[in-house]
């Protein structure tokens, strides 16, 4: 934990961070980095820990600035940055919900092609989340049979994603 | 319902997604459709549909921004802030007994394989839930031919390096053009 940063300085980062996450990206990534990384406020490795760990936990990835705000400022500092992505979150949902009132017509217009659009965004997301994994001949099988297992078989995700960590720690336990 | 029951019912809701749901707002449309539109009634599926969406416009990680949109939708204000909450706040707490109870140099090192074999089984989910939607799809055939190659030019559009949001919105515009309400049996 560092001194050197206050829980104003982060809520108040996240806050600016909101402004580069138009489009639904994590805007707080490239500015957390610039800002306490880059100057040693924060350890590179704890950076790196923080958004790891999101990766084995539920929900938004987003979680992982609590872990950054921790690691700055203890738990006053978690619930700083926690306070700082919620607000623009809740202030930019009022102003879509604005908008959607008076979208009615162009929503009933978008109904029947709003499945498919959204079919091919979550592929999208799905290739967004493997190129950087660079997978193996192995692992896109196991792509495969996961996909599988969800489409046709109709398997909780949570199971497979319980199934995943089991067998990724018996795989560390081995490997070890 | 009261108020409090409406807001207390949003956390709830949300903080159970933000508890059992792995991969993000992607992977996890299906469950969202089956709380939110099925069992709460709280949106029209369309409406929820369009959410997915228009959470993008909000300047907050997506799947936050779709608990704040329908959160908002249900109990304005506060409830925006409740549904956001309860869906951040299951990882967050997560990450802090991480950074608490266990060392960087754990999860970089001996459990790399663990997160990495967690990361497969998202990439799995997501192309099956994509799988899912198409399949879900009602309509002619002829009407399924056209959606379905509509999903596959979003798809490749995005991997080609089209932002998401612009994909997805000229999606919707081309899909408007081609893919019509199709009439009932009672309509004829």
């Amino acid at each position: 934990m560092t001194d050197d940063v206050g829980v104003v300085e982060i809520f108040l980062l996240m806050l600016f961070s909101a402004l580069f996450s138009f489009g639904g990206g994590s805007g707080q990534i490239p500015l957390i980095q610039g800002r306490w990384v880059e100057t040693g406020k924060l350890p590179p490795e704890l950076f790196s820990f923080s958004l790891a760990i999101t990766y084995l936990a539920p929900g938004p990835r987003a979680g992982f600035l609590a872990g950054v705000g921790y690691y700055l400022a203890g738990l006053p500092g978690a619930g700083a940055a926690m306070l700082g992505i919620l607000v623009p979150t809740v202030l930019g949902a009022g102003a879509v919900n604005a908008a959607l009132g008076r979208m009615q017509r162009i929503l009933r217009r978008l109904k029947p092609s709003s499945g498919f659009v959204i079919a091919g965004l979550i592929a999208a997301a799905a290739w967004g989340t493997a190129r950087p994994l660079d997978l193996l001949p192995v692992e896109m099988l196991a792509v495969a049979a996961v996909a599988v297992a969800v489409a046709w078989r109709d398997v909780e995700p949570l199971k497979l994603v319980l199934a995943a960590l089991s067998l990724g720690l018996l795989w560390s336990l081995v490997a070890g | 319902m009261t108020g409090f029951r409406r807001h207390l019912g949003v956390f709830g809701t949300f903080l159970k997604v933000g508890a059992t749901t792995f991969g993000g707002m992607w992977a996890a449309t299906d469950k969202l459709e089956r709380d939110l539109v099925d069992r709460t009634g709280w949106l029209p599926k369309e409406e929820l549909r369009a959410s997915f969406v228009l959470a993008t416009l909000i300047p907050a990680p997506r799947f936050l921004g779709l608990g704040g949109l329908v959160g908002f939708r249900v109990g304005g204000w506060l409830g925006s802030f409740l549904g956001a909450l309860g869906l951040i706040l299951p990882a967050s707490l997560l990450v802090l007994a991480g950074a608490v109870l266990v060392g960087p140099e754990l999860l970089a090192g001996p459990l790399e394989p663990m997160t990495r074999a967690v990361s497969i089984a998202i990439v799995g989910i997501l192309f099956g839930n994509a799988y899912r939607q198409v399949r879900g799809e009602k309509g002619s055939r002829r009407h399924r031919q056209i959606g379905t190659a509509l999903s596959v030019a979003i798809f490749a559009s995005v991997v080609l390096g089209v932002p998401l949001v612009v994909s997805a919105v000229v999606g919707f515009v081309v899909g408007a053009l081609l893919l019509r309400p199709e009439p009932k049996e009672g309509d004829r």
